[in-house]
């Protein structure tokens, strides 16, 4: 968003609607705010109405200019006292801005009812409602929905967010339900067309997870070959991406993308200059030496892998630490150093630990205890 | 908006969403909107101020 969306100038004119405001959720001095407003996906967007303290509208994952106007329009209405939306809606959206996905659904639904596909607010309340079946794990209901829906979405970058989910979801259905073949099939067919239709302008990040999506379901098939030909597809669109990039902030927002792709397309030796390269050009980014430490472990490639790890220790902050520490963990086991990997975990287990409400997260350390209890 | 829930840990372990993923110390492109780093305080004194909504950006630099 930051290196390709808030840049636009396009954006400009609605600078005087709202306070805008940015939170790393990973800053212990955010952890407050996490707290009041809770966050499940990376990145969330929210219009907060001030007098009330309140989330009146949220938006999970990216956006593109076209999707940040309509948010804004939306957002400006649903803090209006006498908005124009229906009770259900309104009542869906406040649901949804404090988080309560699960008892959004109903809400959702009966606006959904009563909404024509023409209405504005028609396709954020759609990937809501869809949202809130993922956020539930809910796969049966968020695969129907996609399906009965994704017609009415046709020609918009819903269409493709509707084509991705719901094969993901089609995916998640247990082997023993008899739809799931036909679902994953038509989905993969709606997932094949978003990537084939320029007229749709989806973000890069977008497209990138829909050719996840369509590896994890050739690797579902079984189909080795299949998904290798999908994964070197998208290790090369997000090459010639990187390579238009304009700066070197927007190649390197591309990063954790590139590596899923090479991961995929067993390439990950082609990850290390990309991340040197993001290493060199942001120094003080632990992001690039987290990701070369990855890298150099799956490689097997210890010491370098370490050597990472040390540069990424020394330049992270909150939470991501205790991810760090626990793959540093994972390299020293490998490495045969089980005394070192003890202490790494005992030091992980401390941290997550000792982080404040709104950034600790209490499964984190029984997993983290539980591993080191392993060792 | 597409999110996947279903793959989210492999994401995180690949190192998750591309359009977050810059750090705090980042040197960034300019903004066209003028974003309040780090400070709910100020902000909400703002928007009350100002008697406008606050848009918040919650992002992690992973």
């Amino acid at each position: 968003m930051r290196a390709y969306v808030f840049t636009d100038k396009a954006l400009a004119k609605h600078a005087g609607q709202f306070v805008w405001l940015s939170i790393d959720t990973e800053k212990a001095q955010n952890a407050a705010f996490s707290k009041k407003y809770p966050i499940r996906a990376w990145p969330s967007m929210y219009v907060i109405d001030p007098d009330k303290e309140k989330i009146a509208l949220r938006w999970v994952g990216g956006a593109t200019v076209a999707q940040l106007e309509k948010l804004f329009a939306d957002g400006l209405k649903a803090v209006q006292p006498a908005g124009g939306d229906g009770p259900a809606l309104a009542r869906a959206d406040r649901l949804y801005g404090d988080g309560l996905y699960q008892d959004a659904i109903a809400p959702y639904g009966e606006a959904l009812k009563a909404m024509s596909p023409k209405d504005p607010q028609y396709n954020r309340a759609l990937e809501a409602l869809l949202f809130c079946y993922q956020a539930g794990h809910r796969d049966a209901d968020c695969a129907a929905l996609a399906r009965e829906r994704i017609a009415s979405v046709k020609g918009t970058t819903s269409f493709a967010s509707l084509a991705g989910s719901g094969l993901d979801c089609a995916l998640g259905l247990p082997e023993s339900d008899a739809g799931r073949a036909g679902q994953v099939a038509a989905f993969t067919k709606d997932v094949r067309a978003s990537l084939d239709d320029p007229a749709l302008r989806l973000a890069a990040d977008d497209r990138s997870a829909l050719y996840s999506s369509l590896f994890d379901e050739r690797e579902d098939a079984k189909d080795e070959a299949g998904a290798r030909k999908i994964a070197d597809a998208w290790v090369d669109e997000l090459s010639a991406d990187a390579a238009r990039a304009a700066t070197p902030e927007q190649r390197t927002a591309l990063d954790p993308d590139r590596l899923g792709a090479f991961t995929a397309a067993k390439r990950l030796e082609e990850a290390i200059p990309m991340l040197e390269q993001s290493a060199k050009d942001f120094p003080q980014d632990y992001n690039p030496p987290a990701r070369l430490a990855h890298v150099y472990f799956l490689l097997k490639r210890y010491d370098e892998a370490m050597a990472s790890s040390d540069r990424a220790l020394s330049l992270v902050y909150g939470p991501r630490r205790i991810r760090v520490l626990s793959e540093r963990a994972e390299i020293q086991q490998a490495r045969g150093d089980r005394a070192a990997a003890r202490k790494t975990l005992e030091e992980a287990v401390r941290f997550a630990d000792g982080l404040p409400e709104g950034q600790r997260n209490e499964e984190q350390v029984v997993s983290l205890r539980r591993k080191l209890d392993a060792i | 908006m597409t999110i996947r829930l279903r793959s989210l840990q492999w994401m995180l372990l690949a190192s998750s969403v591309a359009s977050a993923a810059l750090a705090a110390s980042t040197p960034a492109a300019a903004p066209v909107l003028p974003f309040i780093e780090d400070d709910y305080k100020t902000a909400l004194a703002q928007a009350k101020q100002k008697h406008v909504p606050i848009f918040v950006e919650a992002w992690a630099p992973w």
